[in-house]
């Protein structure tokens, strides 16, 4: 029997997973860690090329990111995938005379020009690294005015409008649609503070830890309320970043997550069960086995996306360890097998994924199709997953 | 006081107690060597351990770089002194188009602890930087680091740059970072892949006690 895509998201992201009619698809995807850059020798434009799609909309790319925002639709239904995307609404980031841009959205974050788009400064050179008290947290100049009556209107007239947007494409279309309502996110803290200072924070000074996690928790609440309460019933899937895992293991004990990470998460995610039935997910890189099942405590849904190329991430063990209690995503390695593999190797790794994870799990990249990707290795995860066929 | 105290606040990364304790140390009339061999450098070693054992994560393995960091700071200005070098001399940087430098610290400290005279060159490392400082140090080892693959193959420019040049016959190229395999480090020609610090630290004092 074949479902629509919506039904199809929603049993493979149900605990314990249940059989849809083929496995759920994000590949190639256009959210902000499922996507592909628009930069040559291959990139978005080559993959256009060799599905014969010439007449594309210009790629628009992510300002720091650089992953394509408006992927043709065309390639969307080419590949099957099953999610459409709400816009983020950010506002573009503010270029300096020395080259860095200032991301309004991440409060103050920097950014450098690398590698034909943008990384975050280094450690010394974040602007929240000067802080020392809670009073400097109060008085950091880039936090957003979510209080006055201007910012709140302002707030809630571009809310009403992605709330148009989520409505129309959940009662046009049978997708699942995925929006970005997440008010935590660990990351920030390293982007305006260093990662150094996030664990000389964390072990040396808890207090001012919680302090700045709080209140970006809390300026993430006030914002995503008034986005929740506007798309909340239009949008099946929450789609969350943070970063916990590195290729040989956590970035840091289970112990400190659950008194220093865990709380933010879950008033993250309880306030969007507030006002959703959305399915959330989170991105991480990395290893992040030994996290999965706290992260699954206080909600979560899906987690992604190193699967099989970070310890401990291996398709079985995943499966066997938490195959019931959470939906994997990701898969699709872009630092190795989509780069260097052939589209043989490409193949039966994605055959492998899906046999191994399934039903619970959504096939996705790794990360960002990078510009090395050949689009014959983009390709071939489709080709797989057509000989595969119906479950 | 005991350079067993030493040992432990490095290896729990407490840099304002590995300072005091190099402090006291240095009046009690103990040699850089020593301080260094058998405090600073064991405590980085303990957490080898703890690591291998699965006990510490990356949040205390920079805590304690960080604490080895400080001490061999004050080692360095009371007693104008920064260990041997003896094992030999490693140049390390990050390779051009990548400014990622966390892991890439954490080797280049790792290296010094076990007495590596290092010269770090930074991040977003040019070909010709790489070539024109192994051209005047003429180092033992060249240790390139990179996290994103589009920057990847700058590794194999420096390789064959060297080789261009005449530098590589006696250089014993180590590379490592998130991208790469031992198969695709072969390839490119490098002597030594490592997976992580303590791996990297293992395999350069072998290579260069050959």
């Amino acid at each position: 029997m074949s479902m629509t895509p919506r039904e199809r998201f929603y049993r493979v992201a149900s605990h314990p997973p249940k059989w849809p009619d083929r496995v759920c698809i994000e590949f190639p995807g256009s959210s902000l860690t499922t996507n592909i850059v628009d930069q040559p020798p291959y990139g978005y434009r080559a993959l256009c090329q060799y599905l014969g799609i010439i007449d594309y909309p210009p790629p628009q790319s992510h300002g720091v990111w650089g992953g394509v925002l408006n992927v043709d639709e065309r390639i969307l239904e080419k590949f099957g995938v099953d999610f459409r995307y709400l816009p983020r609404g950010e506002d573009p980031p503010e270029v300096l005379p020395n080259g860095y841009v200032r991301v309004k959205r991440y409060y103050g974050a920097l950014w450098k020009p690398a590698y034909g788009r943008y990384s975050p400064v280094p450690d010394r050179e974040t602007p929240a690294r000067y802080m020392k008290t809670v009073k400097d947290i109060e008085n950091y100049p880039y936090w957003p005015d979510t209080e006055s009556s201007k910012a709140r209107r302002e707030l809630e007239e571009k809310a009403a409008d992605l709330g148009k947007v989520a409505r129309r494409l959940h009662e046009e279309t049978d997708y699942a649609i995925s929006g970005n309502p997440g008010s935590y996110d660990d990351e920030v803290y390293r982007w305006i503070r260093g990662f150094d200072q996030w664990i000389i924070d964390m072990k040396k000074d808890p207090e001012f830890y919680h302090a700045l996690s709080s209140k970006i928790l809390q300026i993430g609440m006030d914002r995503n309320e008034v986005y929740l309460n506007a798309i909340g019933d239009y949008i099946d899937r929450a789609q969350l970043g943070d970063d916990y895992g590195t290729q040989t293991g956590g970035m840091i004990s289970l112990r400190d997550f659950r008194e220093f990470c865990k709380p933010y998460h879950k008033k993250s995610f309880d306030l969007i069960k507030k006002y959703s039935k959305a399915k959330i997910q989170l991105h991480s890189c990395g290893s992040i086995h030994m996290y999965i099942k706290d992260f699954a405590e206080i909600g979560l849904d899906i987690i992604g996306q190193q699967i099989g190329f970070a310890k401990d991430m291996e398709p079985e063990k995943l499966k066997q360890d938490y195959g019931d209690m959470i939906t994997f995503w990701g898969g699709m390695d872009t630092q190795r097998a989509l780069v260097h593999w052939t589209p043989d190797q490409v193949k039966e790794w994605t055959k492998k994924c899906i046999k191994t994870l399934s039903p619970g799990y959504i096939i996705a990249s790794n990360h960002t199709i990078e510009r090395d990707t050949p689009p014959e290795n983009i390709w071939a995860v489709h080709e797989a997953i057509q000989e595969l066929g119906p479950y | 006081m005991t350079f067993e105290d030493l040992v432990n606040a490095v290896s729990d990364g407490d840099g304002e107690k590995a300072k005091f304790l190099t402090e006291k140390l240095i009046e009690e009339g103990v040699s850089p060597s020593d301080l260094i061999e058998k405090g600073l450098a064991r405590g980085l070693r303990l957490l080898g351990e703890r690591w291998a054992a699965g006990e510490v994560f990356l949040a205390e393995i920079m805590l304690a770089v960080s604490a080895f960091e400080d001490a061999k700071e004050v080692v360095k200005t009371r007693l104008k002194s920064g260990g041997t070098g003896e094992l030999g001399t490693v140049v390390i940087g990050t390779v051009e188009g990548d400014i990622h430098y966390i892991g890439k610290n954490i080797v280049a400290t790792m290296l010094e602890a076990a007495d590596f005279k290092v010269i770090d060159l930074g991040e977003d490392v040019s070909v010709d930087k790489f070539c024109s400082t192994v051209n005047s140090a003429r180092p033992d080892v060249l240790g390139m680091s990179c996290l994103i693959s589009p920057a990847l193959h700058q590794m194999k420019e420096v390789i064959d740059a060297l080789k261009a040049k005449g530098l590589r016959d006696r250089l014993i190229v180590m590379v490592g970072g998130p991208p790469l395999s031992p198969e695709y480090a072969k390839e490119i020609g490098a002597d030594i892949y490592a997976s992580d610090a303590f791996e990297a630290v293992a395999k350069a004092k072998e290579a260069v006690r050959r």
